[in-house]
């Protein structure tokens, strides 16, 4: 029974990971993502507090991205496609927001789904950008462009907009886990005894996991944008 | 009473005759309905590319007057875009409309151009906002007609794939046209 098992859970893995390795476009592990490199984590820290005020004030999901480059797509393209493969903004009600800057294009682009485009028409969102991000970007200061525009936007969402208050997912230890410290404990020990039980092929099965847990840091809800907003250069 | 083993043989072949049926009927009646469903996707998603269609054609007279106070956009460009809007309105037929359409975007495009080349007509709020503006209902409309092309392909893969081409056959379903953007490059 042994020798069959190995080979079939290979399979499956296999199987698995490949139908979960369609991934053109960034996936969204938290409200910042930021694979450039141009934050420090506290940074990152800072404007997520934004979003998670944002998110548990009005339900509406604001993400920030930040790429090298939006090539060969473009970053219209590239934004509307990265805003519907996440699923920003809840089902439906379509509310959600993506900051993207594209750092060796000089480009900024930002997407307004659906729902959110009455209370943040493309000017407005054009001049929130022409005051808040261009400027700092210009001069290298990211941090400062994009939270002081996290924070004018996510205002702007708070004063006007009628959405349902949610709960955030942060008052978890590990944020993309949804379990208490007690129930993450017990996972923890499950999985080292089974590791010690199964000499170690446990961690076949977790890489299998690992694959599809891999971009649910937020469950984000799955609104859709039509491509309202605006976008710039600096 | 012992059945004989030649009714017992009838029994099975009636009963596999009887689901094999059953499973044709539900297989067509699923295959039916989702081919109704995604030729009603195509449907919405073209109304709603004519949705963004409109909201360019409504900024066209708030975009004229405001940028005609200045020389640097040409008087016949701007003339051209608001007969251009006349005709599109009057248009009945898709074709004419997506034929308007077509020499609209090229004189806006030209409007893009020339605000992009001045920077002090950057400076200028109201135009800006409405550049922006326009350069958003560009974008919209492009997002959407991908869209529309997706779902086309969607229906058009589904219909002519073997064996549901049989059911799309009887049951009188014609390909979709893709909506084709003249500025769109050369396929590879």
């Amino acid at each position: 029974m042994k020798h069959i098992l190995s080979p079939t859970l290979a399979i499956i893995v296999l199987v698995l990971s490949q139908g979960s390795a369609i991934a053109d476009y960034p996936n969204l592990e938290y409200y910042v993502t930021d694979q450039v490199d141009v934050l420090t984590s506290s940074e990152e820290y800072e404007i997520e507090g934004i979003c998670v005020d944002v998110y548990e004030l009005t339900g509406a999901e604001v993400a920030v991205l930040i790429v090298n480059s939006t090539l060969p797509d473009g970053i219209d393209l590239f934004a509307v496609e990265t805003f519907e493969r996440n699923g920003l903004g809840q089902e439906g009600k379509d509310d959600g927001l993506l900051l993207l800057v594209s750092v060796e294009e000089n480009a900024w682009r930002i997407e307004v789904g659906y729902g959110l485009e009455g209370i943040l028409p493309d000017a407005k969102v054009g001049n929130i950008a022409a005051t808040n991000l261009e400027p700092y970007l210009a001069v290298g200061d990211y941090y400062t462009g994009i939270y002081e525009t996290t924070y004018a936007l996510g205002v702007e969402i708070v004063d006007n907009y009628d959405g349902t208050p949610q709960e955030s997912e942060s008052p978890y230890p590990i944020p993309w886990i949804p379990l208490k410290t007690w129930q993450l404990a017990l996972v923890i020990g499950a999985i080292f005894g089974l590791a010690v039980l199964t000499k170690g092929r446990i961690f076949l099965l977790w890489m299998l996991f690992s694959r599809n847990w891999g971009g649910g840091g937020k469950s984000w809800g799955g609104g859709r944008s039509g491509g309202g907003g605006a976008k710039g250069r600096w | 009473m012992a059945l004989s083993k030649k009714m017992v043989y009838s029994i099975i072949a009636i009963i596999v005759t009887v689901v094999v049926i059953i499973a044709t009927v539900a297989w067509l009646i699923i295959t039916y309905n989702g081919l109704v469903r995604e030729n009603e996707k195509v449907d919405s998603q073209w109304a709603q590319v004519q949705n963004v269609y409109q909201r360019k054609i409504d900024l066209i007279p708030n975009l004229v007057s405001t940028v005609s106070a200045y020389q640097q956009f040409e008087a016949s460009t701007l003339t051209n875009i608001t007969l251009l809007r006349t005709q599109w309105m009057n248009a009945n037929t898709t074709e004419d409309q997506v034929n308007v359409t077509n020499q609209l975007d090229s004189q806006l495009a030209t409007i893009i151009v020339t605000y992009e080349n001045y920077p002090d007509l950057q400076s200028i709020t109201a135009v800006r906002d409405l550049i922006i503006e326009l350069e958003g209902t560009e974008n919209r409309i492009t997002t959407e007609r991908m869209r529309y092309n997706e779902y086309v392909q969607d229906f058009n893969a589904h219909m002519k794939s073997f064996p549901a081409s049989f059911v799309a056959g009887w049951g009188d379903f014609e390909e979709r046209e893709y909506y084709e953007s003249p500025n769109a490059p050369p396929a590879p």
